[in-house]
């Protein structure tokens, strides 16, 4: 079976720009400068990539053209949406396997802190926005919310369920040197936090942030020639949850394990094999939902599950090491992706998890998605 | 083909009617307003009168200032409520109603008006269950 492999990825700052803002700095720069990491980190020629996939970016022309890449054999834009960061992954997948492409290039830039992005009010746009606005209905946050409260009276959840979550994400960003947020918190501090979308807190939300990250991805053949450790696609599978509202029925429980028998059946594994685990995270409910639909706990006792440090670097499924949506930047999922490739070339320093061969992304939301990554010397 | 306007619906709010499509083929309820029904794409539809009761999803208080301030009173509740009839609908509680009642309560539509005054909007309160 030929295998699709990682062989480059690039991050600018997060935690530089966050503390700068600049009404000036361009989306299209911090994609640049990802992809120039990311050129590097591959260690291939520019001329090398025939295919382009952007993301949040309004023009694949503008982008294209400020890189120079003027005739690639594949090129899409992804709208600005996180659920696009795997759906861009899963493009590049099948245009290299149906031989469209050799070598793509995924790039993504976001300037939303300096821009002022809110994801709520009357500018938010949704399939219902102009209807559940007039009862004051709006953000992504809120409709997560609403998926929490019922949650949490379904399954007799106590008060503060989700705050190892939001903590053991502070405490990977604490590993981070490029992360956000880095001082570590108590579930005191988590209780303290006020309510934005009752009963979700602000440290359960994520960062809006600038920044950029790429990657390049091609065939393992010829990731083997570069002499590197190589991060290879092992199964990657998505479903739909798509109705009016990002709120779902049954917190994507079905289309989760449909994504989960997918993937672990095209990668050989079950959820024991899997040694770290990258999970987005825009509200921390969503790892909950996330470790409910793919079978690592069972429904709606995910939140037991996660306490007494199961989710912690050292413990039995290291969850977002890098700090995740809430403390290391809100990269819509992309920065997950990179992540997951540093922890398997075993170069996340000091967050490392020793000796992590196989990687999972997954990602509940109206595209619930996952990936299984896995080192292959 | 039929021209779909959602002030179709708000007039019919503004009337104090709670009003939704139903398709004239299979007979299936939709909101909020599409030109066509999502179970047998049939194009012809009648504005017809639902029970107008349902069953409370799930709710929240929203703290965060996200709209006008003349708009909203922070902290508010949105309810999320799935109405006999099949569609889910965003919604708000009625005025008095003490606390955002538990997930499966059992409520019916009334109108009430917004905080500016300019919008009437069915919102939901509490029923006895043997109503
Ligand atoms: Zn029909």
């Amino acid at each position: 079976m030929s295998r699709v492999a990682i062989i480059g990825v690039g991050t600018t700052p997060f935690g530089a720009y966050y503390k700068d803002r600049d009404a000036t700095r361009s989306d299209y720069d911090l994609a640049a400068l990802a992809f120039a990491e990311a050129l590097d980190d591959a260690g291939i020629a520019k001329d090398e990539i025939d295919g382009l996939l952007t993301a949040r970016l309004s023009s694949y022309n503008r982008m294209a053209d400020m890189l120079g890449l003027r005739r690639p054999s594949f090129v899409n834009g992804f709208e600005a949406a996180g659920r696009m960061s795997a759906v861009a992954l899963q493009t590049a997948v099948a245009v290299i396997e149906a031989g469209l492409a050799t070598t793509v290039a995924l790039i993504y830039g976001n300037n939303g802190r300096s821009a002022g992005a809110r994801y709520g009010g009357d500018a938010y746009a949704s399939p219902t926005a102009p209807f559940d606005a007039a009862y004051g209905m709006t953000s992504p946050g809120a409709y997560v919310a609403m998926m929490y409260q019922r949650y949490q009276e379904l399954y007799q959840v106590p008060e503060g369920a989700l705050a190892p979550l939001a903590i053991t994400n502070r405490a990977n960003a604490a590993l981070n040197p490029n992360a956000v947020m880095r001082t570590p918190i108590t579930e005191e501090a988590y209780l303290a936090g006020r309510f934005v979308a009752e009963p979700l807190r602000l440290f359960d939300y994520c960062l809006i942030n600038d920044g950029g990250v790429a990657l390049i991805v091609t065939t393992e053949e010829r990731a083997r020639k570069l002499g590197r450790p190589v991060v290879t696609i092992e199964a990657t599978a998505a479903c739909g949850d798509l109705t009016n509202y990002y709120t779902s029925r049954d917190f994507f429980f079905e289309p989760a394990e449909t994504v989960a028998r997918r993937v672990y059946k095209r990668a050989g594994i079950t959820t024991a094999q899997v040694d770290v685990a990258q999970i987005y995270d825009n509200f921390t409910p969503t790892i909950l939902f996330s470790l409910e639909g793919f079978g690592f706990a069972e429904r709606g006792r995910s939140w037991e599950w996660v306490r007494d440090g199961r989710i912690a670097r050292g413990g039995e499924l290291p969850i977002n090491t890098s700090g995740g949506h809430t403390s290391e930047s809100y990269m819509q999922g992309w920065a997950l992706h990179v992540e997951a490739v540093r922890q398997l070339r075993g170069e996340a320093g000091e967050r490392q998890v020793s000796g992590a061969e196989v990687a999972q992304y997954i990602c509940v939301s109206p595209i619930v998605s996952s990936h299984i990554f896995r080192r292959r010397d | 083909m039929t021209i779909v306007d959602d002030a179709a619906y708000w007039q019919r709010c503004a009337a104090g009617e709670f009003a939704l499509q139903r398709c004239a083929s299979c007979r299936t309820w939709r909101y909020p307003p599409s030109p066509l029904c999502p179970n047998c794409l049939g194009r012809e539809f009648a504005w017809e009168l639902p029970s107008g009761r349902g069953t409370v999803w799930s709710w929240i208080r929203m703290h965060q200032r996200y709209f006008p301030a003349d708009a909203f009173d922070l902290p508010y509740e949105v309810a999320f409520v799935e109405l006999d009839e099949g569609p889910f609908m965003i919604a708000g509680f009625a005025a008095g109603t003490a606390a955002p009642p538990p997930i499966g309560t059992r409520v019916a539509v009334v109108f009430q008006s917004n905080k500016r005054g300019d919008q009437q909007l069915p919102v939901f309160r509490s029923i006895e269950v043997n109503q």
